[in-house]
């Protein structure tokens, strides 16, 4: 079965990782931009990071066979410094043209501050202007009355539903957000937010239309392999195959196909490796023999 | 506690209490802050930091110190360490000399101060004249992800209580739920606990309860308190 992480941060992440996730059949990410673990005090950092992700982190999935994409914006944990966000957000307004970019994200609320309310307002009018579909991360304190708030504003401002995706949901946000029309992201995380069993109970109750799941591996306690591990639990629970491929693959496709910057088409044509190839004249080789696979025979993923 | 500040009382107790543990280290005290340089500068960033490399092995506050502490606006002093001490004495001399600049700098001393450094500025907030102007800085010390600092300004500190406003102090309660900072260390949280930070709490609680996982129990404690108006939770 193809794979699709809709929602991890590969820059946290090694090459046994990529490797791994490969093997598991994991061949397209989006990495939506985060913060670090502490926050950036210069608009400069954003930048370089913005680069990042639509050059190096992009070459380097490749080099796996995976095809990566990302979602740009001001994430709400750093959106309380007033020194950074105008230059940011005039950062973030520029690179959403970059291919690549298949959504504005993650933003959202984290205090729920009337400087997240601002930021968040002045993200959601970019993406109406880019025609970018939004990815949504919920706060992990007071979760519930944040998800109302954050699909209360986006209704407010005009965006469609369909070009919503909530992340992060849990058993009693799921119904709100899907009430709402909007697309529902579920983060299976070792320990916290969501774990296999539950989101098992979750599929069965409301099905796969609009839901998803990711693993929102980052620098923390976190797996990337998350995804096919849930598949794995969803297989071994029953649930149909089909609502276990619209879930996993069809689904973050199709929502961020909105974006025009995601080929469904090409997306079923596995992406052959070439170690040989170079990003800037830097490679993820450090010595070794390049993997290379001929077009079309993207199983030998290197060990 | 007075919002008002020890005017100009707290730095010669502070140093007073450096000298009892190493004569040397007062001397290097006295000197550094006969022409204080102002927080943030590189100046004072170096003695700040150097300060920690002083008082090792000096015991911690006690005694009759700890009274006298507590009065300065010190809630817990016998966690402080007595380089603590010493960077407090520091700290206060240069924001006394400092004036209106003091939130920018000490902010900017904030931002290139390593986690313990950053610590002291928190731990040290309610020693400063005028401590309500550092609301903002110590606010957002409360989305640090690392613990000992977000600890700094929500536990054993009695700023938040006098100067948060409430949607500030509750989110801070609320990340102490989540990141298992005992609820007792937040000082004032009986008399700040309000109907909104029940409505947070008792969501947060059906959450866990939905999703199977255990409810810390500080969260009962929270919920099932009384106010201080002696009524509980409908």
């Amino acid at each position: 079965m193809k794979l699709f992480d809709p929602h991890i941060h590969m820059t946290s992440r090694t090459t046994d990782d990529y490797a791994a996730m490969r093997r598991a059949g994991i061949i397209a990410v989006t990495e939506p931009a985060f913060w670090l673990g502490q926050p950036r005090t210069h608009a400069g950092s954003f930048e370089d990071y913005f680069l990042s992700l639509v050059g190096w982190e992009r070459f380097r999935a490749s080099q796996f066979g995976i095809r990566h994409f990302c979602t740009l914006g001001l994430n709400p944990k750093e959106a309380n410094n007033p020194d950074i966000v105008d230059p940011v957000l005039e950062l973030v307004d520029l690179y959403l043209e970059k291919d690549g970019v298949v959504a504005v994200g993650e933003i959202g609320y984290d205090d729920m501050t009337p400087a997240e309310d601002d930021i968040l307002g002045r993200q959601v009018e970019m993406a109406l202007r880019h025609g970018l579909p939004i990815m949504v991360h919920t706060p992990h304190r007071d979760k519930k009355a944040g998800t109302r708030r954050t699909i209360d504003l986006l209704r407010e401002a005009g965006v469609p539903p369909h070009m919503v995706l909530i992340d992060h949901n849990n058993e009693e946000t799921l119904p709100i957000t899907l009430d709402s029309g909007c697309w529902a992201g579920h983060t299976i995380y070792p320990g916290s937010k969501m774990d296999e069993p539950r989101m098992v109970g979750l599929v069965q109750t409301y099905g796969g239309e609009r839901i998803m799941i990711n693993s929102s591996a980052d620098w923390g306690i976190s797996d990337p392999l998350k995804v096919p591990k849930t598949t794995d639990a969803m297989v071994a629970a029953g649930i149909a195959t089909d609502t276990i491929d619209t879930i996993v693959w069809r689904n973050p496709i199709a929502f961020y196909a909105q974006s025009g910057r995601l080929d469904p088409a090409e997306l079923e044509i596995p992406l052959p490796v070439d170690q040989r190839l170079l990003f800037e004249g830097n490679t993820v080789l450090r010595g070794q023999a390049p993997a290379v696979d001929v077009p079309a025979a993207a199983t030998a993923v290197p060990a | 506690m007075s919002t008002r500040p020890a005017e100009r009382r707290t730095q010669p107790i502070l140093a007073l209490l450096v000298a009892a543990r190493d004569p040397d280290g007062a001397a290097w005290l006295e000197a550094t802050v006969a022409a204080p340089a102002l927080p943030g500068t590189p100046g004072f960033m170096r003695a700040f930091a150097a300060a920690s490399r002083r008082l090792r092995g000096s015991p911690p506050p006690q005694g009759d110190e700890l009274p006298a502490l507590r009065a300065l606006g010190i809630a817990v002093p016998e966690r402080w360490s007595a380089q603590r001490l010493l960077r407090a004495a520091l700290l206060v001399a240069s924001v006394e000399a400092t004036g209106e600049e003091a939130p920018a700098r000490l902010t900017a001393a904030f931002r290139t101060s390593d986690s313990e450094e950053r610590a002291v500025i928190l731990q040290s907030l309610t020693l400063l004249p005028d401590p309500a102007r550092f609301a903002p800085l110590a606010a957002d010390a409360c989305r640090s992800s690392v613990q000992p600092v977000f600890e700094a300004v929500a536990g054993d500190n009695r700023f938040p209580s006098a100067f948060f406003a409430e949607p500030i102090f509750n989110q801070m309660v609320l990340k102490a739920v989540f990141t298992g900072m005992p609820l007792a260390r937040i000082v004032g949280l009986a008399e700040r606990t309000t109907p909104a930070l029940r409505r947070m709490a008792a969501d947060f609680r059906s959450e866990r309860r939905a999703a199977g996982r255990v409810v810390p129990a500080d969260l009962d404690r929270l919920l099932d308190a009384p106010f201080p108006d002696g009524t509980t939770t409908p």
